[in-house]
């Protein structure tokens, strides 16, 4: 983008008041001023925008006091905090949880496939007419 | 406690220090108030929306951290500054981090304020008689002035509250870009669509100025 240009779309989003350009833009953009007809036409015309938008009615000032404000807000708790205290409590008590179906969960597997194996050669010796009522 | 920056007060705050947190609403109250009645365009949204934002920033001072100190938050800013050479300005300073973060949290109520619940319970304000229906300031009230309030009401809400941060406010545009948590050249094409309708409905005020 040529200089010109990036200056045209400098003034059309920050106006025509250096102090709003962004910093590191404004010494390019001053020198450009200083050295362009053209951009010195176009700050004009950022500048007549400017003048309107500055007759913008101010807004009014809060019409409470910030100590009855703060006084107010502060009464209140900070649960934000407790309700994040709570959730990791209870992420760690799901992750103990877990971690101790888990662990029962192998030693009672581990154990029942010790039985198998021991009781394996007793079980294959079973007929099944031994067992089917029919 | 006076000299002391944002930053250190919500600290302070976090560790729920009343007084720390009542000297962070008095330095930024005003300033918010304008801001939101910028946007929202009335000064009892703006003063509730003011109310929640302070709330929130209460609630959630003792998880806040400043943004150099949190990889996730303030993203946006940094992602930003990463597209900016000269960071000197917008969100190194302590104090922009949390201002950053407030008028971030402002700027969503703001823009949110339709699909918000019901208000915070805080007790109502003790109001002041407002006398301007809007409660702009009834002394800036002249044709002109009505007539850029009106322009301005006629722009979308985001055009709207980049203006009010920009232009307004003279905030940086990488804090300005934070607060909307939008990049640095999303937030130059609102300006400049807010500035371009602006200027279209103020035509003929522009001119009349520039013949006078």
């Amino acid at each position: 983008m040529t200089p010109l240009n990036r200056f045209r779309d400098l003034l059309g989003a920050y106006g025509a008041d250096p102090k709003r350009w962004p910093p590191a833009e404004r010494a390019r953009a001053l020198l450009l001023l200083g050295n362009s007809t053209e951009a010195e036409a176009l700050r004009r015309e950022a500048a007549a925008l400017d003048s309107l938008l500055d007759q913008a009615p101010r807004p009014a000032l809060p019409r409470i006091e910030a100590a009855i404000l703060a006084a107010r807000i502060t009464a209140q708790p900070q649960e934000t905090y407790r309700s994040h205290q709570r959730l990791q409590n209870m992420l760690w008590l799901r992750a103990v949880g877990l971690a101790a179906a888990a662990l029962i969960g192998f030693v009672v597997g581990t154990t029942q496939l010790t039985d198998i194996g021991d009781s394996s050669a007793s079980v294959a010796s079973i007929d099944v007419a031994d067992v089917a009522p029919w | 406690m006076e000299d002391e920056s944002d930053d250190a007060l919500m600290r302070r705050a976090g560790s729920g220090d009343k007084a720390a947190f009542a000297l962070l609403v008095r330095r930024h109250l005003a300033r918010a108030t304008a801001l939101a009645q910028r946007i929202v365009g009335n000064r009892s949204d703006a003063e509730e929306i003011v109310q929640e934002a302070f709330l929130r920033c209460w609630q959630k001072a003792p998880e806040w951290r400043p943004a150099n100190d949190r990889p996730s938050a303030g993203k946006a800013a940094n992602d930003q500054a990463a597209n900016d050479d000269d960071q000197s300005e917008g969100t190194r300073g302590s104090t922009a981090q949390f201002g950053t973060w407030l008028y971030r949290v402002l700027v969503n109520l703001c823009l949110d304020r339709r699909r918000r619940p019901q208000p915070i319970a805080i007790e109502a304000a003790e109001e002041v008689p407002d006398t301007a229906a809007d409660g702009f300031q009834e002394t800036s009230r002249g044709e002109t002035s009505r007539r850029v309030q009106a322009a301005m009401a006629q722009l979308p809400e985001r055009q709207r509250a980049a203006l009010a941060l920009c232009y307004f406010e003279d905030m940086g545009n990488i804090e300005a870009a934070a607060a909307l948590e939008i990049s640095i050249g999303a937030l130059e094409s609102l300006l400049v669509r807010a500035r371009r309708a602006l200027r279209e409905a103020l035509g003929d005020l522009s001119e009349e100025g520039a013949a006078g």
